[in-house]
């Protein structure tokens, strides 16, 4: 029967049967169970049993042709799955379904729908899950691929955090550290891998790199200790690691073990730089040696000076014992030569048997220089004269040297090694076994100096020595005092002068029993003029040499004088020199204020000269400052001197020390330091030292009362003067 | 036979239901199949009836545990009988084919037994496998169906028929519907508008 739509219009108002309806919403439920093949065989046989319906079918295309069936088509969403088609006997029977029909039609296309979302939804899903594991693969392969040529990179490769952490190494890595790569991942690096006495350091560094304080170092070398204990040299090349931000989140490190190729590097340098045989410097090291020195020579100012050492007779040796015993003598000549020399110098073997010692930072003067290269010729002398014993011979050698000073006037490096080599010559000539200089002048006061220390050791014992007094006075040329200085009475050359030999005393440690034996002699001045009334009051000042301060026994020594002579300590000025004080300043002051205490006075010597400062005069427990006589000679002529002496004047004053000026010569000197405010003198304007006999001659009574007037200091000086 | 039937629960729910109900579940999911199938037996264990279950996929680690929680020993509810299991194919298809006479006559002995044995009730769960449409006599399993029905009323033994709504075919599931009086549908047991009774259906189809 065909059924209209007017039909169903008609009939739809009729009352549907419950179980009918009952059964629609069964297959509703039903149908979200069933898979989606088993839904239209499912609905379609159900339907079936709806009241006026003697077929259904479903169609899987929407038809086009009017026919007998009502269809209800299977739509939702933008789907379209086809129709129901039912064949109906009775319409009015099916009538009162047909809306409910299509309801269930609609609700079984929005379960076939939603199934068919979640299938394409399934299958982008799975789509996406085979691209991610496709991707995930491809990622492995080339994480696999990376790690590959990671590992078989012929460097370490190492990833550090921030925290200095390994997030990364590869295999050469591993090998190097001496642990599995599993173990050294989350390993600290510094903590695990760098030396001890650096990890510190690097530490600090790699944090700052961290925090952008420091720019990363691309290259440089360090030693590491690997776990298993082996240290080694390893060449660095660095990169910062980034995020996307740009924030920096590590390190990226390739290194190469260079251990091997530093010691073949050591190796070479070696052979390059040093001798085989003796291990010492070679020519070309010697050269590279010599051209530094030059260089800081014209820096510095102290000489330098080059020794030639050539071993007498040598081819004598070899011809006669062989190369091998040759060989052993040079050995040994080696190590003999670093012993006679500081640690700074060097010693070098040019070949055969020549041999170069190389002296630097010999001070600023020439005197020290020389005498001190020519001590160290002649303790090269003597220890190269000892016996050697070259296998089963004992053998006997001798040098010859030839002697340099690296200094301004000196040329090239050839220069000096020829100046050294003729020097030598001339030693060979002089019957060998001895040194010569290359600068005649230099030799001649080196031979002089031998002579006056040789002299100088005989004068104290044979009683050579004579401290003379220099009066000083105050502003009413008052005698307040003396300084006593010493003066060598040489049987042949008369009166020495302290500038001709003091610095020989200094060199060889004379001066300590030769001061020791000047304040001993004042000492006893002064215990004596305590009886006198006239000289009672006299202080002595005595001169106080660097050697002298700093020798551990001073104070001791001079309260033992005082004791001794029974000298008023009170009445002894010690006279110290500013650079006497720049060396162990604490312990300098410490023995000033232990004899200080005692009584014993202070003044500083040639003051303005140096190092003067204020800070020193605070420091130091002084009595007296002493104007040096260099700017009192040109005090009237010379702005600058006179600047200094009258800033003298008033520093003493400012810090509450009496100021005395030496070398004053003339009234209008006087005159000058007078209207500045100094009030005591010493210098010719009012006596030359004098002997002791002069000097007590020129305290008598008579004499003295001879000055007793106005003009008492001018008739005291002209008194002086003739002596 | 009781002329007053025992009233029995299935275990879903609070409602009860006279023993020798006959119950189909369509499930979709095995969660669904084992909720099922562990009330069911947990509920009639509980009540002391004869219990049995016919599947392929009874873990029975999983149930000793699921009982031993509620109080019940599954080991001595297997060896005192009031408790057994068998696989479907077993049961079903022994010799290899589908014989509704056998099965109905296990199921009468089932009951008869049980109540000589002082059970208060009998109760079955069985999962019906896609198996049954491949084996000779597979063709009779509506017919077995409508016929279960009828011997519930001689032979009260309370049944729920599992099948697995992706293992057949939508129009043998609405075949299921109708010689099933009851159904398990999400949780809830309802009657089924579609069912048939036997002596209509096996009349109409067989």
């Amino acid at each position: 029967m065909l059924l209209t739509l007017r039909d169903r219009e008609m009939i739809g108002h009729s009352v549907p049967d419950a179980r009918v309806l009952g059964q629609l919403l069964l297959m509703q439920s039903v149908v979200a169970s069933l898979p989606d093949t088993a839904i239209l065989p499912f609905v379609v046989q159900g339907l079936g049993d709806v009241p006026g319906v003697s077929l259904v079918a479903f169609q899987a295309s929407v038809a086009n042709g009017k026919d007998s069936s009502l269809r209800f088509r299977l739509t939702a969403g933008s789907s379209d799955f086809g129709e129901l088609a039912f064949s109906v006997t009775d319409s009015e029977a099916f009538a009162p379904y047909i809306d409910h029909i299509r309801n269930f039609s609609f609700t079984v296309a929005l379960i076939m729908e939603e199934r068919q979302q979640r299938r394409v939804i399934e299958g982008h899903r799975s789509l996406l899950e085979h691209q991610v594991a496709e991707r995930t693969s491809e990622l492995a392969k080339e994480r696999d691929l990376v790690k590959r040529y990671l590992d078989v990179a012929g460097v370490m490769l190492m990833a550090l955090d921030r925290n200095g952490r390994i997030t990364m190494i590869n295999r050469k890595g591993a090998q190097i550290l001496d642990l599995p790569e599993s173990s050294l991942v989350g390993m600290n690096w510094f903590e695990h891998f760098i030396p001890d006495d650096e990890i510190g350091a690097l530490r600090q560094v790699f944090s700052s790199l961290m925090a952008g304080k420091t720019r990363l170092v691309e290259r440089y070398e360090n030693r590491i200790m690997t776990a298993g204990g082996r240290a080694l040299m390893m060449a660095w090349n660095n990169t910062l690691l980034r995020d996307e931000t740009g924030a920096v989140t590590g390190t990226l490190s390739s290194a190469e073990d260079i251990t091997a190729r530093k010691a073949a590097e050591d190796e070479i340098r070696n052979l390059a730089f040093f001798d085989p045989l003796t291990s010492l410097p070679n020519r070309r090291r010697l050269i590279d040696r010599l051209k530094q020195a030059i260089a800081a020579r014209a820096r510095s100012k102290q000489y330098g000076a080059l020794l030639f050492i050539d071993l007498d007779h040598f081819k004598v040796l070899n011809d006669t014992l062989g190369h091998d015993i040759g060989d052993l003598l040079l050995q040994q000549v080696g190590k003999r030569l670093t012993t006679c020399v500081r640690e700074g110098d060097a010693v070098a073997r040019l070949g055969g048997d020549e041999f170069v010692v190389m002296l630097e930072n010999l001070g600023e003067s020439l005197h020290q220089a020389i005498a001190h290269t020519d001590a160290v010729g002649r303790k090269i002398l003597t220890t190269l004269n000892q016996p050697y014993q070259l296998a089963e011979y004992t053998y006997s050698s001798t040098p010859s040297i030839g002697i340099t000073l690296i200094s301004d006037s000196q040329g090239s490096v050839d220069d000096l090694l020829k100046q050294a080599d003729l020097a030598m010559y001339q030693a060979k000539a002089a019957g060998r076994d001895t040194l010569r200089f290359f600068e005649p002048e230099m030799q001649a006061a080196v031979a002089i100096r031998a002579l006056l220390e040789a002299a100088l050791r005989e004068a104290l014992p044979n009683n050579q020595f004579r401290v003379f007094y220099q009066p000083q006075v105050d502003g009413q040329r008052g005698l307040t005092g003396v300084e006593a200085l010493l003066r060598w009475q040489h049987p042949q050359r008369g009166l020495v002068l302290p500038l001709e030999f003091i610095h020989v005393a200094e060199e060889t440690g004379l001066i300590l029993p030769l001061g020791l034996w000047v304040l001993e002699t004042a000492c006893v001045q002064l215990a004596l003029w305590a009886a006198r009334p006239e000289m009672a009051h006299l202080i002595i000042a005595v001169n106080v040499s660097v050697c002298q301060l700093h020798h551990h026994d001073f104070v001791d020594q001079v309260l033992a004088v005082l004791e001794r002579t029974g000298a008023n300590a009170h009445r002894l000025k010690l006279e110290l020199t500013e650079s006497l004080l720049v060396k162990d300043q604490a312990s300098a002051i410490a023995k000033m204020t232990a004899l200080k205490t005692r009584g014993v006075g202070f003044s500083l010597d040639d003051f303005g000269t140096g190092y003067s400062s204020l800070a020193y005069l605070k420091r130091l427990p002084l009595d007296q400052l002493k104007i040096d006589q260099s700017f009192v000679g040109n005090i009237l002529t010379d702005r600058h001197d006179a600047a200094i002496s009258r800033m003298i004047i008033a520093l003493a004053e400012s810090v509450g020390l009496e100021v005395i000026a030496e070398g004053v010569e003339t009234e209008a000197q006087r005159d000058f330091l007078a209207r500045q405010g100094c009030y005591a003198y010493q210098g010719y304007l009012f006596s030359r030292p004098l002997p002791l006999a002069d000097f007590e001659e020129l305290c008598t009574p008579a004499v003295l009362s001879f000055g007793h007037d106005d003009d008492r200091y001018p008739s005291f000086a002209q008194h002086s003067l003739r002596i | 036979m009781a002329n007053e039937p025992q009233m029995v629960s299935l275990g879903f729910t609070q409602q009860t239901f006279p023993a020798g109900v006959h119950v189909c579940q369509v499930f979709a999911s095995e969660g669904e199949r084992l909720h099922a199938l562990l009330e069911f037996l947990r509920s009639g264990l509980q009540a002391g009836e004869r219990t049995a279950c016919f599947t392929e996929q009874l873990d029975e680690a999983h149930l000793d545990s699921y009982l031993a929680e509620r109080n019940m020993s599954y080991g001595q509810l297997k060896e005192s009988g009031t408790f057994s299991n068998a696989g479907t194919h077993d049961v079903y298809f022994q010799d290899g084919r589908f014989d509704p006479d056998r099965m109905l006559a296990i199921l009468a002995q089932y009951h008869t037994d049980s109540v000589a044995n002082g059970f208060p009730a009998a109760r079955v769960i069985g999962e019906m496998t896609s198996e049954v449409q491949h084996v000779p006599g597979g063709s009779r399993l509506m017919e077995y169906e409508s016929r279960v029905s009828l011997l519930l009323k001689e032979h009260p033994v309370t049944a729920v028929c599992q099948y697995n709504a992706r293992a057949f075919d939508g129009a043998t599931i609405m075949q299921v519907l109708k010689v099933h009086p009851l159904m398990i549908i999400r949780g809830t047991v309802v009657h089924n508008p579609f069912y048939t009774p036997p002596e209509e259906y096996l009349a109409r189809c067989c």
